[in-house]
């Protein structure tokens, strides 16, 4: 017996986007199961974000889903709660991260912290990695991994955690990650960070941090072997900018096209209410080589 | 006829405004009564926009082409045909750069950009007409955008904050005025935002070195949010509705112990992180008769959707688990009933951002202290819910001082007879109770209850409480609720399972310190004129209000003797 979650209007979207496989670019592979399981790689997408569905689903985008007929899911998919932030690997392999949803029955705090990976051919999930953990404020923060991304040019990703925060500390970690061997190359504390993603710009590559308790945009230097070199530094906020003007900043997105960097807001004070996707915004900036900064172009519409 | 006694009534008003109508200086005009006075002939006007004045020729061309213009009276009525409030907040010249990336093609001079606000719609409507032409280039629509405010706005929001008990108090008098409004570097009006309501906020902002008081005033209902001192020093972030209430919950209720005496009671509280307001410690008489009492979750299921609905917790608004956050204060009030105060209320609300929109939700508690000696812990949905089949289960903890206690149950006859173990029971069609409508009886070292459940009889609206009683020993060391409970059981469960039987382990229940579990289970209903458990947005005075149905529940405990 599970509880469904609220309508789709209102479901946590804040971490949680749908991949189109057939629209998907930079280096993340197709995964062998879509088609095992029966699905058109043309017209499926994988989802954290469908109404009345805990954990990872495959969505056929031309069809309705309703209350009783709902998206194919493995039996394993559910077994980490409601997850978040879909990475997709080159082999097809996705990792997801749990979030929980407007309460902790199905994310219990203590088990926040792992990383879970769905095989790119078996389509079977399981932990994957599991962060430090431990005793943590439960009452206070019922979170642990916010945010997650990969390099696009080795095995290398990398995780944000706030799973020992609270109120008064800030103790979260930016972890870098070796996905395959498992093993944690570096990793940065006392930061509470969301969204993640790997930026490159003259031939420097930067990891971009989205701050969990403010609206600002950090970077930090990555190096080849996965390193992080100095402290993270501020690039640019979204402060007093959107609708609500004190969004955090929860994913980013490279537009391809242009180049420039999408930049999803939303509402976060570390509690567990449920933002509806009216309360998301997408802010559009610029890098300017020049002046070596990044230049707010505008709000969009909002994306999933 | 009706228009001329409009505008009669209209200046009846600004006069009433204006102390010593024909004499007195304008530092006294009341610019509230006088700006109230002008939105209502406004929205009764054929035309319910809210124009400047005093603009020069081609200003004031554009303003009327522009009001005229059938494309840029989209938003001025809701869907029934009532005015929104709209107001015209800015003309001015189109600048060339906006001229050449519009694609307008507007000779030089010739092109004003008209600036309309919806306030119930929060909605930014731009004209750009040309003047020499009387002809709309092009109108535009944004929603969630608020124009730059026009001087006379600032005046209004300069006022309201100058004449606000809070600022008065925090300021140590009425700030001057005509001081105010010319020493921009002593009084600014800051930037702001009500992130909530999404209404029109600005912050007057008063420089009492090295501090800064900001005032948060909501231009939408044309009132005071609340006030922040802050550094002198402090950039870039700006004080706005959401932080402004979520830094005073936190600090003043989240992370600090409060305590209250009135009459006969004294009593401690403090906001938990999922449990709502907890409030302990409390003493009638100098003897303390109440352990702790609070709210561990609100159960939610929809009737027609088997396993449908959630399971909220309420609490704290930053670093909490809680689902639906208190946004403002909790706050005293005399307990009045047939024009008698016979004590005091504590009460805290809880509201999702979006609410009354569907699946968003409102949340209230209160406390009434008699001075008798009876208290009454109780708790109402406010809607609005993913429906209107909605089922609310709200589980209410209460644990009584002392560790010697004993409950009885009202069989028959005046025969009380006591629960030995733990158990639950259920209010039904046959439950039976005494003549004064008590269906327990709880002893404690200290003080004697009879328990009366509702069935409609407080004079709060309440329609019955159809609740699950539970009884266990009170046992601190187990995590049974002592400390804030994570989420408790499942949202769905139509039977005793609401969580709380999780604590029933056949344990003596006499003598023993004891804890009592309530769960009333109240269905919604949105028919028109039974509403409960409900709420909506009516357009009133062209903004939108929230019309709310609260559908309270809780058991009174009548002091015996």
């Amino acid at each position: 017996m599970f509880s469904y979650f609220r309508l789709k209007l209102m479901l946590l979207s804040w971490l949680i986007s749908p991949l189109l496989f057939a629209q998907d670019s930079g280096c993340a592979g197709v995964p062998g199961f879509i088609e095992k399981f029966g699905f058109n790689l043309q017209t499926t997408a994988i989802s954290t974000d469908e109404t009345n569905v805990v954990g990872l689903c495959l969505v056929d985008v031309t069809k309705r889903y309703t209350y009783a007929q709902k998206p194919f899911q493995h039996e394993t998919w559910d077994d980490a709660g409601y997850l978040a932030t879909i990475v997709r690997n080159r082999d097809g392999s996705c990792y997801v991260i749990p979030v929980p949803v407007v309460n902790n029955l199905k994310n219990p705090a203590l088990l926040q912290n792992i990383i879970y990976k769905v095989d790119g051919q078996t389509g079977v999930m399981r932990k994957h990695i599991e962060l430090p953990a431990g005793d943590k404020n439960i009452s206070q923060n019922p979170y642990g991994l916010l945010g997650l991304t990969n390099d696009c040019d080795n095995n290398f990703f990398y995780a944000a955690s706030v799973y020992h925060s609270d109120r008064a500390n800030e103790r979260g970690v930016i972890y870098s990650l070796d996905i395959n061997t498992k093993e944690i190359i570096d990793k940065i504390e006392n930061i509470d960070a969301m969204g993640l993603q790997v930026w490159r710009n003259n031939g420097i590559k930067k990891l971009l941090i989205g701050k969990a308790r403010s609206s600002d945009v950090y970077s930090v230097e990555i190096s080849p072997n996965g390193k992080f070199v100095g402290q993270p530094k501020l690039e640019f906020t979204v402060n007093n900018l959107g609708p609500r003007g004190d969004d955090r900043v929860r994913k980013f997105k490279i537009d391809p096209s242009s180049g420039d960097l999408l930049v999803f807001g939303t509402e976060f004070y570390f509690n567990l209410i449920a933002p509806s996707k009216d309360q998301s915004s997408t802010y559009r900036f610029r890098y300017d080589n020049k002046n070596q900064a990044w230049k707010f172009v505008g709000i969009e519409k909002s994306a999933y | 006829m009706k228009f001329l006694t409009q505008i009669l009534l209209f200046f009846l008003l600004v006069c009433l405004a204006i102390s010593a109508c024909n004499t007195s200086p304008a530092k006294d005009v009341n610019l509230l009564a006088v700006r109230q006075a002008k939105v209502q002939q406004v929205l009764n006007s054929s035309l319910p926009i809210i124009t400047l004045e005093n603009l020069d020729k081609n200003a004031t061309k554009a303003q009327e082409v522009a009001i005229n213009d059938p494309s840029f009276q989209q938003s001025l009525y809701d869907p029934q045909h009532k005015a929104y409030k709209n107001e015209i907040f800015q003309v001015n010249p189109l600048s060339q750069s906006d001229n050449i990336q519009g694609g307008y093609g507007c000779p030089d001079g010739q092109c004003y950009q008209v600036e309309m606000y919806n306030y119930a719609l929060n909605r930014t409507t731009i004209g750009i007409v040309n003047v020499k032409r009387e002809r709309m280039i092009k109108t535009l629509t944004y929603p969630d955008v608020q124009p730059n405010l026009p001087e006379h706005l600032v005046d209004l929001a300069v006022y309201i904050a100058n004449n606000s008990p809070e600022v008065q108090e925090a300021l140590g008098g009425k700030p001057d005025k005509d001081k105010a409004i010319m020493e921009r570097t002593k009084t600014a009006l800051n930037k702001s935002r009500c992130e909530r309501s999404m209404h029109l906020c600005v912050a007057p902002t008063y420089v009492v070195e090295p501090k800064a008081l900001w005032a948060i005033v909501d231009l939408t209902d044309e009132q005071l949010v609340g006030t922040r001192w802050t550094d002198v020093g402090t950039t870039g972030i700006n004080i706005t509705e959401r932080r402004l209430q979520n830094d005073l919950i936190t600090e003043k209720y989240c992370e600090k112990e409060n305590t209250y005496a009135q009459g006969d009671w004294s009593l401690k509280y403090m906001m938990t992180s999922s449990d709502g307001l907890l409030v302990y410690d409390v003493k009638y008489k100098g003897k303390s008769v109440i352990k702790s009492l609070k709210l561990v979750d609100w159960h939610v299921s929809y009737s027609n959707r088997e396993g449908f609905g959630y399971s909220d917790a309420i609490g704290c608004p930053y670093f909490s688990s809680a689902a639906v956050v208190a946004v403002e204060a909790p706050k005293f009030s005399p307990l009045v009933e047939n024009n008698d105060t016979v004590g005091f209320t504590l009460s805290q609300n809880y509201w999702s951002e979006g609410w009354p929109a569907p699946c968003n939700y409102n949340y209230q508690q209160k406390f009434e202290f008699y001075t008798n000696g009876s208290f009454r812990p109780a708790m109402a949905s406010i809607g609005r819910g993913c429906g209107n089949d909605g089922i609310y289960r709200p589980i209410l903890r209460i644990a009584l001082a002392g560790d010697k206690q004993n409950l009885f149950e009202y069989t028959k006859d005046n025969a009380w007879q006591v629960w030995k173990t733990e158990k639950w029971n259920k209010q039904s069609d046959l439950t039976q109770y005494s003549d004064e409508g008590y269906e327990f009886k709880i002893a404690t070292e200290n003080a004697q209850y009879y328990i009366e459940p509702s069935r409609g009889q407080f004079s709060d609206g309440g329609r019955g409480d159809n609740a699950y009683f539970y009884l266990t020993k009170d046992k601190p060391q187990a995590d049974e609720g002592t400390t804030d409970l994570p989420t408790l059981g499942t949202c769905c469960n139509i039977d005793y399972r609401q969580g709380p039987q999780l604590f029933i382990n056949n344990e003596n229940t006499e003598n023993e310190a004891l804890v009592m579990w309530y769960v009333p289970e109240i269905r919604n209903d949105n028919r028109k004129g039974n509403e409960y458990c409900w709420a909506e947005r009516v357009l009133e005075d062209g903004v939108y209000v929230n019309k709310i149905y609260p559908c309270f529940a809780g058991p009174k405990f009548v002091m015996i003797n």
